[in-house]
Order: structure tokens, then C-alpha cells, then sequence
């Protein structure tokens, strides 16, 4: 079997820019939810979000690449750069067939749907002329691919809140099979937009003040936005330009609930956390820590919680468990990934997150939440769970390196 | 909320403080949900009303234009036994969402 190793990551979110501001924003419990005021917001019940106020694109990207990208591709520009210079990779080693790009998102370019349609409605006729390539959810995958020449196989997987699991799982299969040698994979969401919100809103699952995971008095979830980015690689391509992996990607298991489009379901979370074990080889006496897709709407956590249970059995008691939403909200096709760099993160720190925001634990999800505060504990395994809309199911598993 | 687990359920309506509340709540119940108003008792459940999880969303809408309050899925509308359960977390739901507009306003 080929290892894949992790050799860079990046992140953007409300927390800021890069993985050490995000991973100091969950390992200190800070919440960087914050209120909402958008404009073209005034119908907006939820004023609350985790979104990024400051972000200047302009910064990061030249003129000619912001009039071709929306947001969301903004993101995932600049959490690929950081996971490329943390990797140490050339440009010359990166470009080429042998690597492939897959950024997932749950939906696309929204911030340019949402300007372009409001523009069109209010009579304008000329509205942006690379609506259709900044908004269609493969753009951030091609903007990474021509950035960096990538010219193996790249693709966007779209399964709402497990696109970015999905993309990174996928990656990792590609390179397992020989296909390529090396993966950026990841996922990228901006959907704070005022048609967007509200749309969530009429899901009844937004909650007007906070996201409280696992907490009896929970009432919904908080929109985040942002991107996670991983560079990933196979231990020959490591080892022929003299890379060493920050972590092992050692397990992912997807699944489906053929069941219900909005209702989770017990065996389906299950049997994703199983066939990541198996997919790691491990079984789950050898998990360190869990971090839960943890939404904070009511049907999510006692099924997660459930599904925990049912892999986990009586191990449930004692693994600790937290969810990173109250901190960065849910960012949606980007959570897997930017979870994921929260869950390595805890691994090389050998610090497990806090899990905040609970007034008084739903004995319905009975869990292991460290609620005072993070506990510094050796890692040598962790799950990272990623369960979507429509009853796909994605979880990943890395493993620390000796 | 209590241990309403332990408890059997209402069989009366909640005693709110505004009594006329629970009127205007079962006029929205009956207009969002396609209920006829006689079947609409305390001790009547969501299921044998036919009220399915879409349904309950579009009271929650009901009661945002009707009421002016945005009321998300909390554990306790989600766990309503019967209507009398249902009420009174829309209720409690309300009050909720209005000490937190007063707090935002002060």
C-alpha cells in the first residue's frame, strides 16, 4: 500500500489568514463568529456569521486573476500558497501531469451569483462578462491548475458539507492508485451573501446567536467561510525530492444514506467513521481524538453522536470530542478541510481543541467534550468527520509521524 | 424545560402569559400546516395531525411574517410529544428571541 503523506497545508478563515491563526482560534477556544452587516442585508433575520470582514483579495491576487475569480477562488488561492510553501515543493517539481488539483465546494461562486443576479433583476444589462467562469464550482480547481501548471487530472467534487473530505479522500486515492504522484487537495466556500443567508435562514438551521454543538439548549448553526488547502504526496515522491510528511493521511471512508435530503442517518455516519478505520487500518481503540462535524442544529449532534457510539462503543466515554463550527462556523464544502488542519494541528501540538459554547450537555449526545479548555495529550491517530445535506458522509484519519 | 421525559405529556394548552397567544400560534398551525382547526388539540401529536418535518418549517415561516420573530429548530420544538408541547415551545422560542432583541437593543 502507498502512504500518502501531508506535506503543506493553508488555511483562510474567520479566524484569519493562514493555519496558525485558525489553529490558535481552536486550540484557545476563540469564537470568531462575529455580527453581520452586509449590504443588500436588510431582510436578514440571522445577523451573525463567521465570516472574513477584512479580506483583501487585491493582495494576494493580480488584476488580471481577480476580474477572472470570484471569492471563493480567493481563498483557495491563498490557502494553496501556504500549503505549497510550507511543503517546500518547486514549481518545476509541482507542474506537470503527475499532480492533480481538486478543490471542492458546496456551491460555487456565490458572492458573484448573488452580485450578477441583482444586477440583471434590477435592470442592468451588462452584467459581469466572466460571470459564468467565476461562478461555475470547478473554478477554483482551474484557477489553482493554471496557476501552478498543473496539467494532471483536476476536478471539483461537490457534495455540500463533504466536498473538501471528499476532495482530500479522493486526492488521496488518485495518488494510491498511481495515477499521480502528489494531490492539492482540499475545499473552498464564500457564501455569506445576502440571498444566500436568507436561503438558510428558511432552513429553519441558522441560529440567530450562536452555534452550540452538543449542547441541550442548541439551536442551530453559524455560516462561516473560508478554505483549507493540503498538498498531498506518495512516499516516493517524498522521498525523490527529500520531503518529509508533517502527517500521515492514513484513512478516508465515504458513504451514502440513500435515504432522506436533509435527515442524517445513524448508519450511514457509521459506516463512513468504519471505512476509515478500515481504510487506515486501525480500529477504534487506536483513535486519540474526534473532531465531529459537530453543527449545532438538533438533528446532526444526536446523530453523530449516535454514530460515534455505534463504531466506538463504551471507547466513547473516554476519546475526546469537540467540533470546531462554534469557533469558524460551518464553512460548509470547505469544513472538511479546514477541520482537518485543526484536527493535524492537534496531533503534532499533542494538544486536543476545546469544545466551547455548551450551557449544558445534551445527555441525548453523550460525548467526551472537553469543555474546559484544550488538553495537551498525545495524538497518534485522529478522526475527522464530515457528514452533508443529501446524506453523504465523508471521514479522513491522520496519524502522526514517528 | 424540565425533565419532560420523565413526565407524561400535557393534556391541556400551556398557561402563557399572553393567552391569546396560543390562539394566533394554532391560526398559523392551521394555515401553514393544511390542519382542519377541530383536530387541532392539545393532546393531538404532529403525526396524527400529519404534520411532517417540512410542515413544521413553514409554521416556523408562519410565524416569522406573522409574528415578526425568527425562530430556528431548537431541541425543544423538535421534541414537542404532542401540540400542547409544540405550542409551548413556540411560546418559550418567542420569549427567547424577544429578551435577546431587547438585549441587542440595549
Amino acid at each position: 500500500m502507498i502512504r500518502i503523506g501531508i506535506t503543506g497545508m493553508g488555511a483562510v478563515s474567520a479566524a484569519g489568514i493562514g493555519v496558525s491563526a485558525l489553529w490558535q482560534a481552536a486550540r484557545d477556544g476563540n469564537s470568531a463568529v462575529s455580527a453581520l452587516n452586509i449590504p443588500r442585508g436588510e431582510a436578514l433575520r440571522v445577523r451573525v456569521a463567521a465570516a472574513l470582514h477584512d479580506f483583501d483579495a487585491a493582495e494576494h491576487l493580480t488584476d488580471q486573476e481577480l476580474k477572472r475569480t470570484d471569492r471563493f477562488s480567493h481563498f483557495a488561492h491563498v490557502a494553496v500558497n501556504e500549503a505549497l510553501q510550507q511543503a517546500g515543493i518547486s514549481a518545476d517539481t509541482l507542474k506537470g501531469s503527475r499532480t492533480s488539483a481538486i478543490i471542492g465546494t458546496g456551491i460555487g461562486g456565490m458572492n458573484t451569483l448573488d452580485d450578477s443576479y441583482h444586477d440583471f433583476y434590477q435592470g442592468k444589462t451588462r452584467v459581469h462578462a466572466l460571470s459564468i467562469p467565476r461562478i461555475m464550482p470547478s473554478s477554483a480547481t482551474s484557477h489553482v491548475s493554471i496557476t501552478h501548471q498543473i496539467t494532471g487530472p483536476s476536478f471539483c467534487v461537490t457534495s455540500a458539507c463533504s466536498s473538501a473530505s471528499q476532495s482530500i479522500g479522493i486526492g488521496a486515492q488518485l495518488i494510491r492508485s498511481g495515477i499521480v504522484d502528489r494531490a492539492i487537495v482540499g475545499g473552498s466556500e464564500a457564501c455569506i451573501t445576502p440571498a444566500s443567508m436568507k436561503a438558510w435562514e428558511m432552513m429553519r438551521v441558522l441560529s440567530p446567536d450562536s452555534s452550540r454543538p452538543f449542547s441541550k439548549d442548541r439551536n442551530g448553526m453559524i455560516l462561516g467561510e473560508g478554505a483549507g488547502a493540503f498538498l498531498l504526496e506518495s512516499e516516493a515522491a517524498m522521498a525523490a525530492r527529500g520531503a518529509t510528511p508533517i502527517a500521515w493521511l492514513a484513512g478516508y471512508g465515504t458513504s451514502s444514506d440513500a435515504r432522506d435530503i436533509i435527515q442524517p442517518d445513524v448508519d450511514g455516519a457509521a459506516a463512513a467513521m468504519q471505512a476509515a478505520l478500515d481504510d487506515a487500518g486501525l480500529s477504534a481503540g487506536d483513535i486519540d481524538y474526534i473532531n465531529a462535524h459537530g453543527t449545532g442544529t438538533v438533528l446532526n449532534d444526536i446523530n453523530e453522536a449516535a454514530a460515534i457510539r455505534k463504531i466506538f462503543g463504551d471507547l466513547t466515554d473516554n476519546i475526546p470530542v469537540s467540533s470546531s463550527k462554534p469557533v469558524i462556523g460551518h464553512t460548509l464544502g470547505a469544513s472538511g478541510a479546514l477541520e482537518l488542519v485543526i484536527t493535524t494541528m492537534a496531533m503534532r501540538e499533542g494538544c486536543i481543541p476545546p469544545h466551547i459554547n455548551v450551557t449544558e450537555p445534551d445527555p441525548k449526545c453523550a460525548l467526551n467534550l472537553p469543555l474546559n479548555g484544550a488538553i495537551s495529550r498525545p495524538i497518534a491517530a485522529a478522526l475527522s468527520n464530515s457528514f452533508a445535506f443529501g446524506g453523504i458522509n465523508a471521514s479522513l484519519i491522520v496519524t502522526a509521524v514517528r | 424545560m424540565t425533565d419532560q421525559e420523565l413526565a407524561p405529556p400535557p393534556t391541556t394548552w400551556p398557561d402563557l402569559e399572553d393567552a391569546t397567544l396560543i390562539d394566533r400560534i394554532i391560526d398559523i398551525i392551521t394555515e401553514e400546516g393544511v390542519v382542519e382547526r377541530d383536530k387541532i388539540t392539545p393532546e393531538a401529536t404532529l403525526e396524527t395531525i400529519g404534520l411532517e418535518s417540512m410542515d413544521v418549517v413553514m409554521i416556523l415561516m408562519g410565524i416569522e411574517e406573522k409574528m415578526d420573530t425568527y425562530l430556528p429548530m431548537d431541541a425543544q420544538l423538535a421534541s414537542a410529544r404532542n401540540l400542547s408541547e409544540f405550542v409551548a415551545a413556540i411560546a418559550a422560542a418567542m420569549k427567547n428571541s424577544e429578551t435577546a432583541k431587547e438585549a441587542d437593543a440595549e
